[in-house]
């Protein structure tokens, strides 16, 4: 091993670098670091696990509209642990989304996208864009109905915009409508496109936290504590300590998402029908806000209302929260401006839930209907008018 | 005195910019291909009679109060058996695009996606469509269900 070592040190000179990883390494951590700040390398750990279970994906699937259904239906059925394979994929998908947005409420809360590290919230952004695109375009690859005509809702939304909007999304979806084209076009960006940026912008941003260190709780105008103020303030060193910590989320993670893909396999539907739409389509749930809003405004203020949100957020510490307070009590109209934010697209995607749906609460069933707006269905004898409006 | 009374070819500044247009230009050239390899190609033409999945759709096969969606080189188009004859309206809703469907029970026209509701003249009756479906055109003949545009008037 030693002598391996030095072959390579003789021809590259690779000493300085291993002492830049191995100071890198030991660097103590911030005091205030907790458990919270392990759901970065739990997202690492989901992005890799997608990486890997898209790739054994790619041996058997086939992107092309007479194909692809069968494929997946034979990844399911045939393929030995297709099913356990396409499960963690779909699941991945998921715990992606929840994890990023996890990740980012901390970073909001704790201030740490403030100067100087506003480049890494925005690559964090990029990433969140780049793992929403992921899911738009693998959601139409199984090419069962419910992803047939999720696609056609998405993809129908850009057409709304004034001048180039018809000719944006005939681009996107290669024809007129969503067709072998379309599904060529989301599977070579779903598995070559978005990969390579994902890769880009994660290393990117690993750099970047690696590079500057973890951010302090104090104002951003004042010097942050050196690496010796931080370990004698009983800050850890990242390795083996916070590395630890990581280790033990990413272990957790994995087993919630193996938990998951066993107990509640991925479903396939029935074949796409372009000639006709069944009921009560709904996208992925991170879409049902965006789909909710569509139903109140008009396309062109709800198809952009999504970007406009990442839009935001990449405004978020360039000019909209630009103070030195990290504290978040200390900047109190951001926090609110946030909250309720979250709050509406929480409320709209609850309502993009149960639209169309029936369903009974303390013994009372309402039907909702496209609004979201619930009729009272059935009224218990002793009932009273209170309740839900 | 100086070297450039002297020197009559090209100049550096020349040059650079001569470099500068063919980087342009192979650059323009390669998006170009792109764009134009990506560019989206016009489907089929689609045939005048209305096709289903399975074949040209017959209009004996819709009984009353019955609907159907087919393609034809007019899109796709929603036939609806009434007392007085066969009705054809675009099946695509001018909201998101989604194919609409006839609900008998109603008398209305449904878009299962977001819930925009027509009429069989294609008026919008409520829900989100800002533009009303077109109508059609639709004799039967021999071949099937002819779809042709709505003359006015």
């Amino acid at each position: 091993m030693q002598r391996l070592w030095l072959w390579f040190d003789e021809r590259l000179h690779l000493e300085p670098v291993r002492q830049v990883v191995l100071d890198n390494l030991r660097k103590p951590v911030p005091p205030h670091v907790n458990w919270l700040f392990t759901l970065g390398a739990a997202l690492l750990l989901l992005l890799s696990v997608q990486l890997l279970s898209g790739v054994l994906l790619m041996a058997y699937y086939k992107p092309t509209g007479r194909e692809a259904f069968a494929s997946v239906e034979s990844i399911m059925y045939e393929v030995p642990l297709g099913w356990l394979v396409r499960s963690i994929h779909n699941w991945g998908s998921h715990l992606i989304v929840i994890v990023a947005l996890a990740h980012m409420f901390r970073v909001f809360f704790y201030g740490g996208f403030k100067k100087p590290r506003e480049l890494t919230w925005i690559v964090g952004v990029g990433l969140l864009a780049a793992i929403l695109g992921f899911g738009f375009t693998g959601y139409l690859l199984p090419w069962d109905q419910v992803a047939y005509w999720g696609t056609v809702v998405a993809t129908e939304a850009p057409a709304s915009l004034p001048v180039l909007g018809p000719t944006t999304r005939q681009f996107m979806i290669g024809g007129s409508e969503v067709a072998d084209a379309t599904l060529g076009r989301f599977y070579v960006v779903h598995v070559f496109l978005l990969p390579l940026l994902l890769l880009g912008l994660v290393g990117l941003h690993l750099f970047l936290i690696r590079y500057q260190g973890i951010s302090s709780l104090g104002r951003s105008d004042v010097p942050e504590p050196t690496a010796e103020q931080n370990r004698a303030a009983g800050g850890e060193p990242f390795f083996p300590h916070h590395f630890l910590r990581d280790s033990a989320t990413m272990y957790l993670t994995l087993g919630v998402l193996v938990t998951l893909a066993l107990l509640y396999p991925a479903h396939i539907g029935t074949p796409a029908d372009p000639l006709s739409t069944p009921m009560g389509i709904k996208p992925e749930w991170y879409f049902l806000p965006a789909y909710q809003l569509l139903k109140y405004v008009p396309e062109v203020v709800g198809v952009n209302m999504p970007p406009l949100l990442l839009l935001v957020l990449v405004l978020l510490p360039l000019a909209i929260d630009t103070s030195p307070q990290r504290h978040p009590g200390r900047r109190p109209r951001v926090v609110a401006g946030w909250l309720a934010t979250t709050a509406v697209i929480l409320l709209l995607g609850v309502l993009g839930h149960l639209s169309e749906t029936t369903s009974t609460f303390f013994g009372t069933t309402y039907h909702f209907d496209v609004q979201g707006v619930p009729h009272r269905v059935e009224v218990d004898v002793a009932d009273d008018e209170g309740g839900q409006p | 005195m100086s070297d450039s009374a002297v020197y009559s070819g090209p100049t550096r500044r020349l040059v650079n910019a001569l470099l500068g247009l063919g980087f342009v230009g192979t650059v323009t050239g390669f998006a170009g291909t792109v764009l134009a390899y990506l560019w989206p190609t016009a489907g089929g033409a689609g045939s005048e009679f209305l096709v289903g999945a399975a074949g040209p759709l017959r209009a004996e096969d819709i009984g009353p109060e019955g609907s159907v969606v087919g393609r034809s080189r007019l899109g796709k188009i929603l036939v609806v058996r009434r007392e007085d004859g066969l009705v054809g309206l675009q099946a695509t809703c001018t909201h998101l695009g989604c194919t609409v469907a006839w609900d008998a029970t109603t008398g209305q026209v449904e878009c299962p996606c977001h819930g925009a509701r027509y009429n069989l003249h294609g008026e919008i009756l409520g829900g989100p469509a800002r533009e009303p479906l077109a109508q059609v055109s639709l004799t039967v003949e021999e071949g099937g269900i002819r779809v042709s545009p709505l003359l006015e008037g």
